[in-house]
């Protein structure tokens, strides 16, 4: 078993843009395995839609060779996580395959909330943690104050925290001697019964499903029978290996090791992250703790766009589904949109990632309404509806009551905030169950709010007011009985189902009033005047008009620099593209996400 | 395509007393030795692009604010084109000149040296207003400068105006344009204040201290405007342009009718051989390219037929006769077989009141000045 101590199973912690890629980068670079000038950037982020907004989604997993001041050569697990509130329990996965973390705080900026969130899911793990000061060749850097933000706001030594800067390869290698000092080696018995951590999986259309795992127990080979324990079915191993990156086969894969294992699985769906691998004939007594199933949260229209092809998005939703175990869709139809999905999601970023993949990878032009939860509609008769589409919400006159999903959302946050928390939390309908000082000036701050108020753009909410400090966690609890209605939005007087929602009462006038302004400003100038209403059942509670009038023109083409001009009526004809008819009304497509948006003066 | 024969020439100064709160040219304040070793640099410029085009008709100074180079500066400039290029006998020969940078000498110097038109940034007529525009020069320079001006031989001046000045009303509008009317120029342009990005007041406007104009009084102004200049004799003969007959801008109408013409010095505009050309905008890079005998671009985009197509269509319908047929594609069947994707909705147009169309061409109505970006892009 002396070959555990050679191994070190680790993540980067890191906040958006604290450098975590240029990190991984850099050590990759340094362990040699990909030349500089093959690199990427950032070579973990694989898909372009992470690579654009710094977001890692799918999980990237390396195995880096390092030989260390003591002569002895270390495997390095490089295990990467995902970057958002959305993905938090496949963050809490990947942390659990290993046993330890770097985490990387900016030497410019100190701790932020990402960070925190997420170094508090390693310390839930037990994970050794490397606190490293990034950005030390800006002239901005403060390690000093850096380093007590870590020990005043986390609570760990950071005394000795490498100084390093991942853009220029600063203090890697005093950070990789540290790593391998401050990191414990794996444990695990390779002769007991297996135990292997699924922590992602992704489809392969040759391999079928690749299962990325860390071993706890005994060791698993090609022609193996092997069982995924929560959903019990059996499979025959047809490759293991290591990610180098890339697969590379190997013999077997055995406790303390990382790396991927197919066994001809049709669906990501069926090796869900967090589900325990074991033997089929000899399993391991019980499961490894900590697995939850996929469970969408928010569902959503998906339509195609003027001019797209309805079977084109159902292809393309196929294949996506196929690699990406929480993302649900069926058919539906809306009158102002014709034939489309109702898609269900995890949350709101893995609504926008999905959206946009459709539009990117599959070069598709889809529209998408609002996103909804799910209601359960207790009907007069005393039967049940439940409702993910708040067009269908049946007629009031025919309801006995509605009840809405609750969460209970758990927020970390420095002592400074709680105040302006409370008051955000309060507005979104929610109920303070628990607040505890966790240190002296970090505090935790249960409640039960309704999960409607918490997809829209409570994340945003939370950050804006908190300067990004506080963190977020939130679970399903139950369904709860609610005064909620309908709101309709008329455009020139005809009912855009589209933009139809559900919510409470008493909030009814202010989010009609909200959505109407946000559309005016959106709706272009018409050759007449556009009415927008909004409107509970028959009765209109807010109006804004777009005007007949609206100034679009360059006054002054100075010194003949046409080219700018044509790039802008280039840009506004690209625009004009995306419009949607309805009635003889246009609206831009991002209306439907626009009227959504974060907006801090509500 | 038709183009007309003849170029323009177009030079860049890049310098200015002080930069305006509205300005987002490539213009900052400088001293004398940056001036001429930028003149020296543009005279290097000059002569590696000498033959460009085989005649021109115009040269323009633009700005920043060309009159703070000394006549023997602009004489020396215009000297080097005149070696390079071969310009046509009586050729228009414009200088930007501002308000409070001018002297009787200078404007006799100018005179000599060959300028014989001055466009002059006025922006409005009331002191208070202009201190807000962060102008350098007092309702009371105008009217001094223009008199001097016109003492010194000048008979064709612009007069820029600037309207929808944050804080102003339809009538402080006409005010202004009324007193640059007074001073009975050859030729006024008045335009909507555009809010750049960069500019003071672009910050204030993010920051909630700025407050645009409504685009119904912006409107206002503008159409009422038209009707007082008509009504004064001047001809509308370009969305912003107005000119006493005979006295229209031949060099900016280049821009509008697809002629080439070629842009010197800092970050200026070309378009010759249907290749428009941006010259580099960052001083330091644009003097070391120089320095290096190389052309100073920064971007060349070969137009394809498409290209000059859309453009002749888009920069045409921003004067008053708009586009013919016959200019573009030789006939009206041609045209609307190349833009056929655009003929339902300039029908819709044309009900609406905003776009003219005849078996001849196509040309704005005054009500779609205002939305004209919408109807051109129809044909990009």
């Amino acid at each position: 078993m002396d070959y555990l101590k050679n191994i070190r199973n680790f993540s980067i912690i890191a906040h958006i843009d604290h450098g975590k890629s240029t990190l991984a980068d850099r050590l990759i670079e340094k362990t040699g395995l990909v030349q500089s000038r093959d690199m990427k950037e950032q070579y973990l982020d694989n898909m372009d839609i992470e690579r654009e907004r710094g977001i890692t989604i799918k999980l990237q997993t390396t195995r880096l060779h390092y030989k260390a001041g003591d002569g002895e050569e270390y495997i390095l697990n490089l295990i990467d996580t995902p970057g958002h509130v959305d993905f938090n329990y496949e963050v809490s996965r990947s942390l659990a395959a290993c046993d330890g973390a770097v985490l990387v705080v900016d030497a410019t900026q100190g701790v932020e909330a990402q960070t925190l969130g997420n170094v508090y899911l390693a310390l839930d793990e037990d994970l050794e943690i490397l606190p490293v000061l990034n950005k030390m060749d800006l002239d901005s850097a403060r390690p000093d104050e850096a380093k007590e933000e870590i020990e005043d706001i986390i609570g760990i030594d950071a005394e000795d925290a490498p100084l390093i800067s991942a853009k220029t390869g600063m203090g890697i290698d005093d950070m990789l001697e540290k790593l391998v000092q401050v990191i414990p080696p794996p444990q695990g018995d390779p002769n007991g019964r297996l135990k292997g951590l699924i922590f992602d999986s992704y489809y392969d259309s040759y391999k079928g499903v690749v299962i990325y795992t860390r071993i706890f127990d005994g060791s698993v080979k090609k022609g193996d029978f092997i069982q995924l324990m929560n959903t019990g079915k059996s499979y025959e191993v047809t490759e293991v290996g290591y990610c180098i990156p890339g697969m590379v086969p190997s013999k077997e894969l055995k406790a303390g090791e990382v790396g991927y294992v197919c066994a001809s699985i049709k669906r990501v769906a069926d090796a869900r992250v967090g589900d325990t691998i074991t033997h089929t004939d000899k399993p391991t007594d019980k499961p490894l703790k900590g697995y939850k199933k996929a469970q969408s949260m928010v569902y959503c229209g998906v339509y195609p766009a003027e001019g797209e092809k309805y079977e084109n998005i159902k292809d393309a939703l196929e294949k996506l589904q196929v690699n990406d175990a929480a993302f649900q869709f069926e058919p539906e139809n809306s009158a102002a949109l014709g034939f489309g999905y109702r898609c269900g999601f995890l949350g709101l970023l893995h609504m926008d990632v999905i959206v946009e993949r459709l539009e990117r990878e599959f070069g598709l032009d889809v529209i998408t309404t609002l996103p909804s939860v799910i209601y359960k509609v207790i009907m007069a008769d005393g039967t049940e509806r439940m409702i993910q589409n708040p067009t269908n919400l049946p007629d009031p006159a025919e309801i006995s009551r509605i009840e809405e999903p609750i969460v209970k959302a758990e927020i970390m946050t420095p002592k400074d905030y709680v105040g302006s928390i409370m008051t955000l939390c309060q507005s979104r309908r929610g109920n303070m169950t628990h607040m505890e000082y966790l240190t002296e000036t970090r505090v935790l701050l249960t409640y039960d709010i309704p999960l409607n108020e918490v997809i829209y753009d409570f994340f945003d909410a939370l950050k804006s007011r908190t300067r990004g400090y506080a963190s977020l966690d939130y679970e399903f609890q139950e369904y709860r009985p609610a005064k909620l209605v309908k709101l309709d939005i008329l455009l020139n007087k005809e009912v855009i189902d589209a933009f139809s929602s559900i919510v409470p009462e008493e909030e009814a006038y202010a989010k009609g009033r909200n959505i109407c302004a946000k559309l005016k400003k959106i709706i272009p100038m018409h050759q007449f005047e556009v009415p927008i209403q909004a409107a509970v059942g028959r009765k209109i509670i807010a109006r804004e008009t777009v005007r007949a009038y609206r100034k679009d023109v360059i006054a002054k083409c100075y010194g003949g620099d046409i080219s700018r001009k044509k790039k802008l009526l280039e840009k506004q004809k690209e625009g004009k593209k995306r419009m949607r008819q309805f009635g003889t009304v246009e609206v831009p497509q991002e209306a439907f996400t626009e009227v959504l948006k974060f907006d801090d003066t509500e | 395509m038709t183009t007309p024969n003849k170029a323009g020439i177009y030079i860049h100064i890049p310098f200015c007393v002080k930069k305006c709160n509205y300005c987002a040219f490539l213009s900052g304040p400088a001293g004398p030795e940056v001036r001429q070793e930028y003149v020296n640099h543009l005279i290097e410029e000059i002569r590696l692009r000498s033959r460009e085009v085989p005649e021109a008709d115009t040269i323009y100074f633009g700005g920043g604010t060309p009159s703070l180079l000394t006549p023997e500066q602009i004489g020396h400039i215009l000297e080097e084109v005149r070696k390079a290029f071969r310009i046509t006998e009586g050729a228009e020969v414009t200088l930007e000149a501002n308000p409070g940078t001018l002297t009787e000498e200078s404007l006799a110097g100018y005179g000599n040296v060959g300028i014989n038109r001055l466009s002059m940034g006025v922006q409005s007529m009331d002191d208070r207003r202009l201190r807000y525009l962060g102008r350098i020069h007092t309702a009371e320079e105008v009217r001094r400068d223009v008199k001097m001006a016109r003492e010194a031989g000048f008979h064709n001046i612009n007069l820029d105006l600037i309207f929808a000045i944050p804080g102003t009303d339809v009538s402080d509008a006409m005010e202004d344009l009324e007193a640059i009317a007074a001073l009975e120029p050859e030729h006024i342009s008045f335009y909507s204040l555009q809010l750049e990005e960069g500019t003071s007041f672009f910050r204030d406007f993010e920051a909630g201290k700025l407050r645009e104009v409504p685009d119904e009084t912006d409107r206002k102004m503008y159409h009422r405007g038209i009707q007082v200049l008509r009504e004064k004799g001047y001809r509308h003969y370009e969305i912003s342009n107005f000119a006493r007959p005979g006295y229209e801008s031949r060099h900016n109408s280049k821009y509008w009718n697809m002629a080439e013409y070629v842009g010197l010095g800092l970050g200026a505009s070309s378009y010759t051989g249907h290749r428009r050309m941006v010259n580099e905008t960052d001083l330091k890079a644009y003097s070391e390219m120089l320095d290096r005998g190389e052309l100073a671009f920064m971007e060349v985009h070969e137009n394809s037929e498409g290209d000059d197509m859309s453009e002749a269509v888009f920069t045409g319908l921003r004067r008053e006769e708009g586009v013919r047929y016959r200019d573009i594609l030789g006939s009206e069947e041609a045209f609307w077989e190349y833009f056929r994707e655009a003929l339902p909705e300039a029908r819709e147009y044309e009900a609406g009141g905003f776009l003219e169309m005849t078996d001849e061409g196509l040309r704005l109505t005054e009500r779609g000045i205002d939305i004209s970006n919408g109807i051109m892009a129809l044909f990009v």
